[in-house]
């Protein structure tokens, strides 16, 4: 398959942040997979770098997405006892990682975009689909529930 | 803030500090062509699925007769069961085509058309307005018994298929137009009724479009059959013998198996020379099956006309009628009453 170079530039620039925050949010079982996802559903957009201004934006933006998507399946299986909760494995800070764990999917998507990648609250309600107003009350919702968490 | 802004920083390092497997950007190829043919085989799998559950489903809902018999009404003779009525109406063909539901009563001819109406005369097209007219029974009303079988899906009260136009059926004349198809759409209930005496269907009782089942069945009595092995000379036998359309006095009734009746019409008359046929019309039936003779008392044309001028022929007053298992009615023999003897035999042959 004959590719345009620029997907591979933008593969090299975003991958490796997109893979870490994913594996934050889901842990590294599935991590690899949603970023594969995001990067195939950018491909499949016709004339996606004609039509996407910031396409490091729009691929975390799907990433995000698609790991609250993915959370709430998980929390759902988790609840009848199909599924082990994700456990920390060798993360980096393994008690930030359990005190994220504890939060709401779409309180761990919001806390994620803002903190790592600095996203705006219009970024972050598209991505979440959540209406703008409401982004900065989740957020300190996130932020009283973690500090809860870890101290 | 500062709380909010060392919690930043935190996850910021924890973020930044997992560490990524090196992978090449790599392109995941189209779907392949198993993946599509396991999709294709789902979609498979789910339509046969889905047929299997709505032949199910349709299975249930035209199921057997779930009408039971009302106890506080007087049993009428009945040569067939419900079941024997309900199969003869769903095995009609061109009148019946999708059968949802199917229910079948038993009653007297006066009783449906005291709840029901008169039979009237059904149009091809069931939105067009009635034929004008409406169908009669000969004989009393009140001692003739029908099944009426209410059937629920589509219904051509005038059959679907096919019209022959121009030249009667089986016809060999040229032009012969070929047999077209009803133009009409099919009406969404109807009622048949099927003699009780026999199986005959008679006719289509009524039949609509306004409503998914004939609320009007739901309010017509429901009798219980006379029991099947009923004995020669009994109600059934009299009850068939009420409706072949001979109207003189029933003077014997009986039950005879085909072959007992086959063999003593075989039999020489008057001597071992005698008149008989080779082959009874009674060998077209299985040996066992039970054909009503019937003997009447009353006036009956002689056979090849009227006597001649001058002549002193003293006119029949009695004859024999065999009701088959189709309810198809055969003159046997017309005598009188002198030489004709009634019983469970071939008229003619004691």
């Amino acid at each position: 398959v004959q590719l345009d170079r620029r997907w591979e530039a933008l593969y090299d620039e975003c991958r490796s942040d997109l893979y870490r925050v994913a594996v934050y949010l889901l842990g590294a079982s599935e991590a690899e997979e949603v970023v594969q996802d995001a990067f195939e559903r950018a491909m499949r957009e016709q004339d996606f770098f004609d039509r996407v201004q910031a396409p490091a934006a729009w691929l975390r933006t799907v990433t995000v997405r698609l790991s609250v998507s993915r959370l709430r399946r998980r929390a759902m299986l988790e609840r009848i006892h199909l599924r082990a909760p994700e456990r920390a494995n060798g993360l980096p800070d393994p008690e930030l990682y359990d005190a994220l764990r504890s939060l709401p999917p779409l309180q761990r998507g919001a806390i994620v975009l803002r903190y790592f990648f600095g996203s705006d609250y219009a970024e972050i309600a598209r991505a979440l689909g959540m209406s703008e107003k409401s982004i900065g009350a989740t957020l300190t919702r996130a932020r009283t529930a973690l500090k809860k968490e870890l101290s | 803030v500062s709380q909010d802004l060392e919690l930043e920083q935190r996850l910021r390092s924890a973020i930044a500090r997992v560490s990524v497997p090196d992978r090449a950007f790599r392109a995941r190829m189209p779907r392949s062509v198993l993946s599509k043919m396991l999709v294709g085989g789902g979609v498979i799998v789910l339509f046969v699925a889905a047929l299997g559950v709505g032949q199910l489903l349709t299975g249930y809902r035209s199921g057997p007769a779930a009408s039971t018999a009302d106890p506080s009404l007087a049993p009428l003779p009945s040569t067939i069961t419900s079941a024997q009525a309900i199969a003869s109406v769903r095995g009609l063909g061109d009148p019946v085509g999708r059968v949802d539901r199917i229910d079948a009563k038993l009653m007297t001819l006066e009783e449906y058309l005291r709840v029901a109406g008169p039979i009237r005369v059904l149009p091809g097209d069931p939105r067009s307005t009635d034929a004008p007219g409406i169908i009669g029974f000969a004989g009393d009303p009140s001692t003739r018994y029908v099944w009426v079988v209410a059937v629920s899906g589509e219904v051509w009260p005038q059959p679907r298929v096919p019209i022959s136009w121009g030249n009667p059926p089986f016809a060999t004349l040229s032009p012969n137009p070929a047999p077209s198809p009803t133009p009409y759409p099919p009406y969404r209930w109807g009622m048949f009724l099927v003699d009780a005496a026999g199986g005959t269907r008679l006719a289509v009782g009524d039949a609509g479009i306004a409503e998914g089942w004939p609320a009007v069945f739901d309010r017509l009595p429901n009798h219980a059959a006379v029991a099947a092995n009923a004995t020669p000379g009994d109600a059934v036998a009299a009850a068939a013998c009420a409706t072949t359309g001979y109207d003189g006095a029933v003077v014997g009734a009986f039950r005879v198996r085909a072959e007992q009746l086959a063999i003593q019409d075989e039999t020489p008359r008057g001597s071992p020379t005698g008149p008989h046929p080779m082959q009874s019309q009674f060998r077209a039936y299985a040996p066992d099956t039970l054909i009503v003779l019937c003997y009447y008392d009353g006036p009956i044309a002689a056979p090849g006309g009227p006597p001649g001028q001058g002549s002193t022929f003293r006119p029949y007053d009695r004859y024999a009628v065999a009701v088959d298992n189709t309810g198809r009615a055969i003159l046997l023999v017309a005598g009188r009453r002198d030489t004709l003897t009634v019983g469970p035999h071939m008229p003619g042959t004691r």
